[in-house]
């Protein structure tokens, strides 16, 4: 069984881990860029620096917690893209140090197609998702429907118009005052959602009908103009089922709870809804969620109890940007014998869609 | 969230949908120079990304033109002339500790630097730019004000003379 280490810094998190076959031995991650006071820095690199500041203890720390020595590895995975281009260089650098200082391969790996191979962490080889599979990555910079005929090649269904479906809910979640990150904090806020007589609110949804694409500026709109009285008749009808509510202008917890479950709600059932008919049509075996949105409990729950096929689902921790998916796809590639070339470079648009990644499913 | 400092406009236009919003920034487009900075302020859903979109198509990009928020920047080098596309609203709570926004390289490479939530860049702007504040004015409805600072600013504006202004 190859002992891995995965390096993923493509945005905010700096995050490594030790796989050994499927098995995950250590995971460490290290969030940046929000909450912090410093952001010194060039923009387009403002992340960068953050990621050089701790990227050595974190690769220190995952050693120790997998207990193995550098000198155990049997390759390093890195992402090499898509992401902020300063910020996959830190990892580029490191991971490409290692493998040259050790060596070992080097892997090139995609972060959409590690993404979507996070719910095989920890999951026995032969209980893999069976093809044609329609993939779902939701995060706070993607919203990917895509399908895979073949293990590996991923074919694009749709995918979002404006926000990515994890921007908007950051988004939201600040317009409502609760907090960063926003995925968390919007699903407590709806979670307070009394039982019984109070309904979500009804917020829009873009169904954008005759396609898989998504759109979900108009829904983070609404709450925006919600929250801001500025609403106007027709809206609040529609938004506040004509129950003659005082709009959040008072801004009380109940009002905040059904904001927040009736903009969840509307989310989800555009994710769900689009993913399903995508299911049906393609005749998918089995149905793979991914990304950070993927951590949401109701869009979870919401899926499983839509779709009549195995759904695959990661582990929370393994929903947001995390070492051990890297190390995961790593894994695939090194069982093909794909090593990087010796001039690897970041790609930092790489798409989901590009020709050269792990095989899966093999 | 965005800071609110009133300013006489130099040109106030209005839009009915987002769909014309897309038409003014692609009327917009035709009149940006290489080097031009143009800055949009304004509250979620006020069509900063789709006056972009706009402003992207007037300039020849046919692929898809959505929101940079988690990526800071999109490059669209297609254009012509090349346009970045910069989003810092990720930055917002940064205040103006932003060391420095890079836009110097793109101005270098001759392109035209789009900046949606602009406030931390406030210490850092260049002399001539165009500014945009986007306004809701009803569900669809906008009102975009214009203000040039400089002579590219000021041409980049004749373009759009002629276009409806808001009745009120």
């Amino acid at each position: 069984m190859a002992l891995i280490l995965g390096v993923e810094t493509s945005c905010d998190e700096t995050s490594i881990a030790v796989i050994r076959g499927d098995e995950e031995l250590a995971l460490v991650t290290r969030a940046n860029l929000e909450g912090q006071a410093e952001y010194g820095g060039v923009v387009p690199e403002i992340a960068a620096r953050q990621h050089i500041a701790v990227i050595g203890p974190v690769y220190e720390q995952a050693l120790a917690r997998a207990r193995v020595r550098a000198d155990d590895l049997d390759a390093i995975a890195v992402t090499y893209g898509p992401g902020l281009a300063g910020s996959l260089i830190v990892g580029l650098n490191l991971a490409r140090g290692l493998a040259t200082g050790l060596g070992i391969p080097l892997l090139a790996v995609n972060h959409l197609e590690a993404h979507v191979l996070a719910s095989w962490i920890g999951r026995p080889a032969t209980d893999l998702p069976e093809l044609p599979a329609v993939c779902l990555v939701v995060s706070g910079g993607h919203t990917d429907l895509t399908l895979m005929r073949t293990a590996g090649r991923h074919e694009l269904l749709g995918r979002t118009r404006d926000d990515a479906a994890g921007e908007a809910v950051d988004k939201v979640a600040r317009v409502l005052e609760l907090g960063f990150p926003g995925g968390p904090a919007i699903q407590k806020a709806a979670g307070e959602l009394p039982d019984g007589s109070s309904k979500p609110y009804a917020l829009p949804r873009a169904w954008l009908r005759d396609t898989y694409d998504f759109s979900f500026s108009g829904v983070k709109t609404a709450v925006y103009r919600a929250w801001a009285g500025k609403l106007g008749p027709a809206e609040e009808q529609r938004i506040f089922r004509g129950e003659g509510d005082e709009p959040l202008r008072e801004r009380e917890p109940a009002a905040i709870a059904r904001m927040a479950a009736g903009f969840q709600e509307a989310v989800v059932d555009v994710l769900v809804g689009k993913t399903a008919v995508a299911a049906e049509e393609f005749a998918a075996r089995s149905v793979i969620l991914a990304g950070g949105v993927a951590a949401n409990l109701a869009l979870r729950e919401a899926l499983t109890a839509r779709l009549d096929i195995p759904l695959f689902l990661p582990a929370i921790r393994h929903c947001m940007d995390n070492g051990a998916m890297i190390a995961m796809a790593g894994a695939r590639l090194l069982q093909h014998g794909q090593l990087a070339p010796d001039d690897l470079d970041i790609d930092p648009g790489l798409e989901l869609t590009a020709r050269e990644l792990a095989r899966p499913a093999d | 969230m965005e800071d609110v400092t009133p300013h006489d406009a130099d040109l106030l236009l209005a839009s009915h949908a987002p769909a014309e919003t897309e038409r003014i920034g692609r009327r917009l487009a035709a009149g940006l120079s290489p080097g031009l900075i143009v800055l949009l302020r304004g509250e979620i859903g006020a069509g900063k990304t789709v006056l972009t979109r706009g402003i992207a198509r007037g300039l020849g990009v046919a692929g898809r033109v959505a929101s940079p928020t988690y990526t800071f920047v999109a490059e669209y080098p297609e254009a012509v002339p090349p346009l970045f596309h910069m989003d810092l609203y990720r930055l917002l709570d940064a205040g103006e500790s932003v060391a420095e926004l890079g836009f110097d390289d793109y101005l270098e490479r001759g392109g035209v630097v789009v900046v949606e939530w602009p406030a931390a860049a406030a210490a850092r702007l260049p002399l001539d730019r165009l500014e945009v504040r986007l306004e809701h004015a009803g569900e669809l409805e906008r009102s975009l004000s214009f203000r040039a600072f400089g002579d590219a600013a000021k041409a980049a504006l004749l373009d759009l003379r002629g276009l409806p202004e808001p009745t009120a």
